[in-house]
């Protein structure tokens, strides 16, 4: 396959050529109440081509990989190319200041999910389900497993030509509490990139199915919140979704060149000086966003896009980096063969302070302590709105009164300039979630602590 | 006949063992032109073959799917299922559908594709950037796409159905924003779509998403309190499809996972709320013979003046529930059959959008809801979209900051005015939906 695509690459008249053979096995298997929904297998893979003629791009891809199609798929996109030239007035320019990558990079995994029978692991969903099941106020479940074993072979002109071996592993369990008619959920989830014990490191399968059924029977006994302005105290996955979702993807420069909110902003202070803001596609070898090197054949680096508060990098890929006078660091990212690349976050999250938890919640006089994320959503002005699952009330330094259906929202740099609290402790939270930027992206994000303040939304 | 069905019966032929099969392949051949800051960014040419294969072995169900249509693969990954089978659950309410009578729609297919190049997708995507751009000059359009697929989908079984049908499609999507000096609006995007080269509308999406998100500039900060609010035809298909479609699925009704399980011939709404699933709508973009099954998609009153008439099922829920299968198995060959709405139609009331305005002493018109609907309790809490204050009857300003939180269905049963004009939304599913007035949100500014 390599041979066949460096020959390609030498015989392409494109000004610039990327091949991607790209190979996905998944299994993925759902039970729903003692039910298998679902056990799968799927095999999805196929080469992409995008070249570049006359400064605008031209991608095609087939799910065949013998020489004649892939020539075929070659010229097809190299035709498409040529037609989007006619109507490019701004000619793309790739940044072009890149030592050719080569050699082959494999996940770290420890104990290979492969390694693991279906039945193995229908066993130990089913098993799972049942306890949770068992538990009296507990009126529904679901467990959840995904595994995705992905090859990848990137080979372009730049005269990169890398070997990518990765396996990435998701785990959910989901209990339902009845309250009245009205359904709570509490939800543990884990994702990774890794084996069986990189998934259950932190706590096991078992653990994490009593952890979903103790959230939903608490959950059973909380009010919802009145809302309003607060002071919040974010775990570290609210944290990781923050600078995901109301802070990443306005700094993403596709975003930034159409008018985001962070444009023209490098320099200025966005943040406290508490905060420091990076995305890095290498930053942990079991983060569920690892990338070694993105499907333009950049090497992933650290990515420092809020030092100290101030808004220092823009997430580039080779074209936006030329136009913006920055260096790619590794995001151009296509989440499948018939994907082209386009900008996406790796790992993305905030980094410790000095601060312990325990503390932080001492000093707080009247707030919130809010855990756990349930689905978030942000705007290019970076305007947020998420979900919470839990969230303590903070009354003169000490956790009160469990709340429910708790939202907040704000926007997501002003809630950065509010923080005056960062904790010394740091995880990655995000692995198990995946981003929908036009294309779906494995993602991964986190942090410490830390406290600011946001809009809580609630009952008037 | 057609190759995917000639394939599929190959296949069928050459399986070996006891158990049923049913394959679901399709063949896609697609353009697609993206657009970025403004300008043309990408031009691409696909061709798709996808297969799912279910095999059902003594009431086990195994799924495999390959993006092959590679007769060995096929086997292989038939193989694979059955193993799969082996090892999942016994549930007896595991079936695989006889075939149904399908009637076969006209206008799904317009043979003028077999000559639309990517040329043509160039020419229309270049439509959409210029009739943006000329619309208003503080307009951003930072992403979009024209793309245009010509599709052939076929199931075929061990126990007879044989379906295959050949559309064209046809969708375009903008997404920008508004940029007038410091002050950034809010990020929208509008989408469109046909079914023939003839209804191709990319300068009326364009429009309106200009329209929409200018609109919105000069927001200012609002008050919290609970009171009425109007929602637009977008936001109330942002609501109806994470809150209310939810726990109308069979499959949420089975597991005791919607708070409508037992509602039907009950009251859910206020009379002026019927809805109706219609896989045949004048220019649907979900319109379609049958289901993922092979199922016949007759059309379905979901809701009659507010009485909720039937929920969505496939096979399985209506073999478990032992109610009718209305035809919804949906989603692609890569995933087990899922269920859901073909095209949704609210019927219109006889209010107008001005006189619904008129009759607020306070509240708030939300064009677009971005935030968490919880299907089980339908809770809702996120961000006012778009929204515009208004009091003493008058549209006052946009709004910037302000949180919306209720419940749908209190929502439904407070419906208290629904609009003459009614408009398409596509947001993964087709819509025909009218303005809505209902009496009771809470709003919280931040």
């Amino acid at each position: 396959m390599r041979d066949i695509l460096n020959r390609l690459v030498d015989r392409s008249t494109a000004d610039h050529v990327e091949f991607r053979y790209h190979r996905r096995d998944q299994k993925r298997i759902e039970m729903v109440k003692g039910d298998s929904e679902e056990v799968h297998s799927s095999t999805y893979g196929g080469v992409g081509v995008r070249v570049l003629v006359d400064g605008a791009w031209g991608f095609s891809s087939t799910n065949r990989t013998d020489e004649k199609e892939l020539t075929d798929t070659l010229r097809i996109a190299e035709g498409a190319a040529r037609l989007s030239a006619r109507n490019k007035k701004e000619k793309v320019v790739l940044e072009d200041d890149l030592s050719p990558v080569r050699g082959t990079f494999s996940a770290k995994v420890n104990d290979s999910v492969t390694g693991y029978s279906i039945e193995d692991k229908v066993k130990l969903l089913i098993g799972l389900d049942r306890e949770m099941m068992s538990h009296p106020d507990i009126v529904s479940t679901r467990c959840l497993w995904n595994e995705l074993q992905d090859e990848k072979v990137i080979v372009n002109g730049t005269g990169t030509d890398v070997r990518i071996l990765d396996e990435k592993v998701e785990f959910y369990a989901i209990a339902y509490a009845d309250l009245r008619g009205e359904k709570v959920v509490g939800m543990e989830s884990r994702g990774v990139t890794g084996g069986w014990k990189d998934l259950f490191s932190r706590k096991s399968p078992g653990e994490m199915a009593q952890d979903a059924v103790k959230t939903a029977t608490q959950l059973l006994k909380a009010k919802h919140p009145k809302g309003g302005n607060a002071t919040v105290i974010l775990n570290p996955e609210l944290v990781g979704l923050i600078s995901h979702e109301a802070i990443g993807h306005t700094v993403e420069a596709d975003f930034v060149l159409s008018g985001s909110v962070a444009q023209g902003k490098i320099g200025q202070r966005v943040a406290s000086e508490l905060v420091t803001m990076v995305d890095h596609g290498n930053a942990s070898p079991h983060a569920a966003g690892w990338t070694p090197v993105d499907d333009e054949g950049t090497p992933s680096q650290r990515t420092e896009v809020i030092k100290d508060g101030i808004l220092k990098e823009y997430l580039c890929d080779r074209e936006t980096a030329s136009l913006l006078g920055m260096t790619p660091k590794g995001n151009a990212r296509a989440y499948e063969y018939s994907d082209p690349p386009i900008i996406r976050m790796t790992n993305t999250f905030i980094e410790p302070g000095d601060h312990r938890l325990e503390e932080l919640i001492e000093e707080t006089r009247d707030g919130y302590y809010l855990q756990g994320a349930m689905g978030g959503q942000a705007d290019a002005n970076a305007e947020f709105t998420f979900g919470v699952e839990k969230a303590w009330r903070v009354v003169n330094g000490e956790l009160t009164e469990l709340l429910r259906g708790v939202s907040i929202s704000g926007s997501g740099f002003e809630v950065l300039k509010s923080v005056d609290a960062v904790t010394d402790d740091f995880e990655f939270q995000m692995g198990s979630g995946y981003c929908g930027k036009f294309q779906m992206a494995k993602v991964d994000g986190g942090g410490p602590h830390l406290r600011c303040e946001a809009t809580i939304g609630g009952k008037q | 006949m057609s190759e995917l069905l000639e394939l599929g019966e190959r296949i069928l032929g050459k399986a070996e063992g006891s158990g049923e099969i049913e394959l679901y392949m399709v063949s896609d051949r697609s353009t697609d032109v993206t657009i970025q800051r403004s300008e043309i960014n990408m031009s691409r040419f696909h061709v798709k073959e996808l297969i799912g294969i279910r095999v059902l072995h003594d009431n086990r169900l195994g799924f495999a799917s390959v993006n092959s249509l590679d007769e060995s693969l096929i086997l292989e990954k038939l193989d694979e299922a059955r193993s799969l089978a082996r090892h999942s659950l016994e549930d007896e309410n595991n079936v695989i559908p006889s075939p149904g009578k399908v009637s076969h729609l006209e206008g799904l297919y317009d043979p003028g594709i077999t000559d639309f190049t990517l040329d043509d997708s160039l020419a229309y995507a270049q439509l959409f950037i210029d009739s943006a751009l000329e619309t208003d000059a503080r307009f951003s359009l930072s992403d979009g796409f024209f793309s245009s697929h010509d599709t052939e989908r076929a199931v075929v079984s061990t126990l007879g159905t044989g379906e295959c049908e050949r559309s064209s499609l046809f969708l375009y999507m903008g997404m920008g924003m508004a940029v007038q000096g410091e002050e950034i609006s809010n990020l929208d995007a509008r989408a469109g779509g046909s079914r023939d080269i003839d209804g191709i509308r990319v300068e009326e999406v364009a429009g309106k998403l200009v329209e929409s998100t200018v609109g919105t500039l000069g927001a200012e900060r609002g008050e919290s309190f609970r009171g009425p609010g109007i929602l637009s035809p977008s936001c109330l298909g942002d609501m109806l499809l994470s809150g209310l479609m939810v726990p109308l699925k069979g499959n949420r009704v089975l597991k005791g996972m919607s708070p409508l399980a037992d509602m039907v011939g009950e009251r859910i709404a206020s009379p002026g709320f019927t809805l109706r699933d219609s896989s045949n709508m004048p220019h649907g973009l979900g319109n379609r013979s049958f289901d993922r099954e092979g199922m016949p998609t007759p059309e379905l009153t979901i809701v009659d003046g507010g009485i909720l008439m039937s929920h969505l099922h496939n096979s399985y829920t209506s073999h478990a529930l032992k109610v009718p299968n209305t035809g919804h198995a949906s989603g692609g060959p890569r995933s087990v059959p899922v269920i859901a709405p073909s095209n949704l139609v609210m019927e219109p009331g006889d209010s107008s959008l001005e006189s619904m305005v008129r009759d607020i002493p306070r509240g708030i018109l939300i064009n677009r809801f971005s935030g968490e609907i919880d299907p089980v309790s339908g809770n809702f809490s996120g961000v006012v979209k778009g929204g515009k204050f208004v009091r003493e009857g008058e549209i006052k300003h946009p709004l910037k900051n302000m949180m919306v939180s209720g419940n749908i269905f209190h929502m439904l049963k407070g419906i208290s005015g629904v609009s003459k004009d009614v408009r398409r939304v596509l947001n993964n599913i087709h819509m025909e939906l009218p303005y809505v007035l209902v009496d009771d949100l809470s709003f919280t500014s931040g």
